[in-house]
C-alpha cells in the first residue's frame, strides 16, 4: 500500500502561506512522515553605495539563509510531537525553477503549498502554484491561504 | 479549547429603560466597551460606547447644550442598542467562536448559559489567548 | 513571529484633507474600522469609524432632526483623525502587536519603516492566526476524501492516491463523476423524448458501475459513488462542499493540457478544501491492484 511518507512543503515566509502547515500536520499525523520545509529567496547581486560596494551577494545570502532557517525552525515547531521528521532548506534563485529542481532531486512524493493570491481577483492562484500544477513531476497539494477553511 | 477556558469580560448589565446619559456614565466607570441589555431576565440587546457616541448630535445641532443633555436623559438604551446580539455558550469550541466573530465582523460575543448571561467574549480576550498560545520564537 | 510576516501590505489610505464623507465611504469599501492617514507617503494619523460617527449627526431620529445644519462636505479627515498614533516597526513581535491593539483598543495598527507606512496589522488577521492554531491542534487525520473521476488517463492515479490516503486515515472515500452533456447530438426532429431520458439513465447507471469497479474490494474501504451533472467545476465544488470533503483528489491530464489545466486551476481556486493533483506514473499515483479505468 502506498503511504504518504515524504513531502516537500514550500513556504514564502509570510503567515498566510503557513496555512499549509496545519494541513500537513493533519495529513501526516496518523503515520508520521518526513517533511522538508523549503523557502526560496531571490537575492540581488552586490549592493552599491555610489561606487563603493557595501555588501556582496554571498554576504547577503549568508544573512538571508540564517534568517530563513530561523523562520523555518519556528514553523517546524508546529509539526513536532506528531511523529513527523522535519528538515529545513533555504535555497537561492528564481523561485519556480528552484522549487522544481528540489522536487525533481528529492524523494518527495508530493509538493505542497498554500497559494495566497489576491482574494476577489479571478486569478486567485499565485504564479508558483500555477507553475507547479503544470510542471511538477510529482503530485501537488494546493491549499488557499485565504477564503478556505484552515485544517 | 472551549469558550469557558477563555477569560471572559464580566458583563455590565443595563435595563432597557436606562437613559443614554446614565448608560454612558456607567460604561465609562467600568472601563468596558460594551454592556448587555436585559429585560425581565432575557437578553434583548447589546450596546457599545461607539453606539452611544454616534447617538450624540453633531457640533452643528440647533439644540443648546442644555437641551441636548435633557434629551439624552430621555433617550433610552433600548432606542440605540443592537438587538439580537450574537450569542455563544460556554461549551462552544473556541475556534467556532473565533470563526463567528471574524466572519460576522463583530468584536464581541455574548456568552449565555441557558438564557443567563455569563459574560462577554471580546476580540481583545481572544487576542490575549493568542498571546498565551503563540510559540516562543527562535529569535528573540 | 514578526509583524512583517503577518501584516497586510495592500491597504487603503486617506489624506488629511480628504472630505469626511469620502473617508467614510473608503472605510465601508475596505470593510474596516480603521484606516491610516498619510501626507506625502508619511503616516500622520489614524482615522476610526467611531470617531466619524461621533462627529456626525445623531443616530437617534428625534435628535437627528436638529442636525439638519450639519454638512459633511466641509469637514475633512483632519477633524476626526487621531494624531500621534502608536505604530510598530516591521521587526516587532506579534506579542508587541497584540499588546498594542489591546491597550489602545484599536482594531488595526500601522507598521512603519523610515517614516513611511509599509503595512497594517489587523485584529481580524490575528484572529485568523488564532483560528489556524486552534483548528490544527484540534483535528487529526482526514475524515472524507473526494476523488474526481473522468475515466481518462489521470483516473487510475487519482483513485490510487485517494484509496491510499483513505486507508491511511480510515476516512470515507467518495468517487465523483460529472456527466458530460453529450446527448444533445442525439436530439433531432422526431427523436422521442423518452429515448433521450432512457439514454441518460443508462449512462448514469453504467457510470456508477464503472466507478464501483475502480476500487478493489481488498482495499477494505467503504466507497461511495456520486454522479453529478452540470458545468464540471461548479458541480465538483458543490459536491465537495456538500460532503464537507477534507481533500479533493484530481488526476492531471497531460494529453489535454489546455482543458485539463483550466479545470484543475478552477478547482484549486474554488474548492472548499485543499486539492491534490496526482500525476500518472508518479510515486503517489501507482497502486498494484487498482481496477481498470474503463472507457
Amino acid at each position: 500500500m502506498v503511504m504518504l511518507e515524504d513531502l516537500l512543503v514550500v513556504l514564502d515566509g509570510q503567515v498566510p502561506g503557513e496555512r499549509i502547515v496545519g494541513w500537513i500536520r493533519r495529513l501526516c499525523r496518523t503515520s508520521g512522515a518526513r517533511v522538508r520545509l523549503l523557502v526560496v529567496r531571490e537575492v540581488e547581486g552586490t549592493v552599491w553605495a555610489g561606487t563603493r560596494p557595501v555588501a556582496f551577494a554571498s554576504q547577503l545570502e549568508d544573512a538571508a539563509r540564517l534568517e530563513g532557517l530561523a523562520y523555518l525552525d519556528g514553523v517546524a515547531g508546529r509539526l513536532e510531537g506528531s511523529g513527523i521528521q522535519v528538515s529545513s532548506d533555504v535555497r537561492f534563485g528564481p523561485s519556480i525553477a528552484t522549487v522544481l529542481d528540489v522536487a525533481r532531486d528529492s524523494r518527495a512524493q508530493l509538493v505542497a503549498l498554500a497559494a495566497s493570491g489576491d482574494a476577489g481577483r479571478r486569478d486567485a492562484l499565485g504564479r508558483l502554484a500555477r507553475q507547479l500544477l503544470h510542471r511538477a513531476p510529482i503530485a501537488v497539494l494546493v491549499a488557499r491561504a485565504r477564503d478556505q477553511r484552515a485544517a | 479549547m472551549r469558550v469557558h477556558d477563555c477569560h471572559l469580560t464580566p458583563p455590565l448589565v443595563l435595563a432597557p429603560a436606562t437613559s443614554l446619559s446614565a448608560a454612558g456614565r456607567l460604561i465609562a466607570l467600568q472601563g468596558v466597551s460594551h454592556a448587555v441589555v436585559v429585560d425581565h431576565g432575557r437578553l434583548v440587546g447589546i450596546i457599545s460606547t461607539r453606539a452611544i457616541g454616534a447617538a450624540q448630535p453633531s457640533a452643528a445641532t440647533t439644540l443648546t447644550m442644555g437641551e441636548v443633555r435633557g434629551r439624552l436623559t430621555q433617550i433610552v438604551v433600548a432606542d440605540v442598542m443592537t438587538r439580537d446580539p450574537l450569542v455563544v455558550s460556554p461549551t462552544t469550541p473556541l475556534q467556532d467562536a473565533v470563526r463567528l466573530m471574524r466572519d460576522a465582523r463583530v468584536n464581541v460575543l455574548v456568552v449565555c448559559d441557558q438564557d443567563r448571561v455569563r459574560g462577554l467574549l471580546t476580540a481583545n480576550d481572544l487576542l490575549r489567548v493568542l498571546l498565551a498560545t503563540a510559540p516562543i520564537a527562535a529569535n528573540p | 513571529m514578526r509583524v512583517k510576516t503577518l501584516m497586510r501590505t495592500r491597504f487603503s489610505t486617506v489624506s488629511d484633507d480628504t472630505p469626511l464623507n469620502e473617508a467614510r465611504l473608503a472605510l465601508a469599501r475596505e470593510q474596516t474600522d480603521t484606516i491610516p492617514v498619510v501626507r506625502a507617503g508619511a503616516l500622520i494619523g489614524l482615522l476610526r469609524a467611531c470617531d466619524i460617527d461621533a462627529l456626525g449627526p445623531s443616530t437617534v431620529p428625534s435628535l437627528a432632526t436638529h442636525d439638519w445644519a450639519w454638512s459633511s462636505s466641509s469637514l475633512t479627515v483632519r477633524a476626526a483623525a487621531i494624531a500621534d498614533a502608536l505604530t510598530l516597526g516591521p521587526e516587532a513581535s506579534v506579542h508587541d502587536a497584540i499588546r498594542l491593539l489591546v491597550s489602545q483598543d484599536l482594531d488595526a495598527v500601522p507598521v512603519v519603516e523610515s517614516a513611511s507606512i509599509v503595512g497594517m496589522v489587523t485584529t481580524r488577521d490575528l484572529l485568523g492566526v488564532l483560528l489556524d492554531r486552534l483548528d490544527s491542534a484540534h483535528r487529526t487525520g482526514l475524515d472524507r476524501v473526494l476523488v474526481v473521476v473522468d475515466f481518462d488517463e489521470g483516473t487510475a492515479a487519482a483513485v490510487a492516491a485517494g484509496v491510499a490516503l483513505a486507508r491511511q486515515h480510515r476516512a470515507r472515500l467518495t468517487l465523483l463523476h460529472v456527466l458530460q452533456a453529450r446527448w444533445r447530438s442525439l436530439l433531432w426532429p422526431g427523436r422521442p423524448r423518452e429515448m433521450l431520458d432512457w439514454a441518460r439513465r443508462e449512462e448514469r447507471v453504467g457510470r456508477s458501475r464503472d466507478l464501483v469497479a475502480l476500487v478493489p474490494r481488498e482495499s477494505g474501504l467503504e466507497v461511495g459513488t456520486l454522479i453529478a451533472t452540470g458545468g464540471p467545476g461548479a458541480a465538483i465544488v458543490a459536491e465537495a462542499s456538500r460532503l464537507a470533503a477534507d481533500l479533493l483528489v484530481v488526476g492531471s491530464r497531460p494529453h489535454r493540457p489546455f482543458l485539463g489545466r483550466d479545470l484543475t486551476n478552477e478547482l484549486v481556486e474554488r474548492a472548499p478544501c485543499p486539492v491534490l493533483v496526482v500525476r500518472p506514473g508518479s510515486a503517489l499515483g501507482t497502486e498494484e491492484s487498482v481496477g481498470r479505468a474503463g472507457a
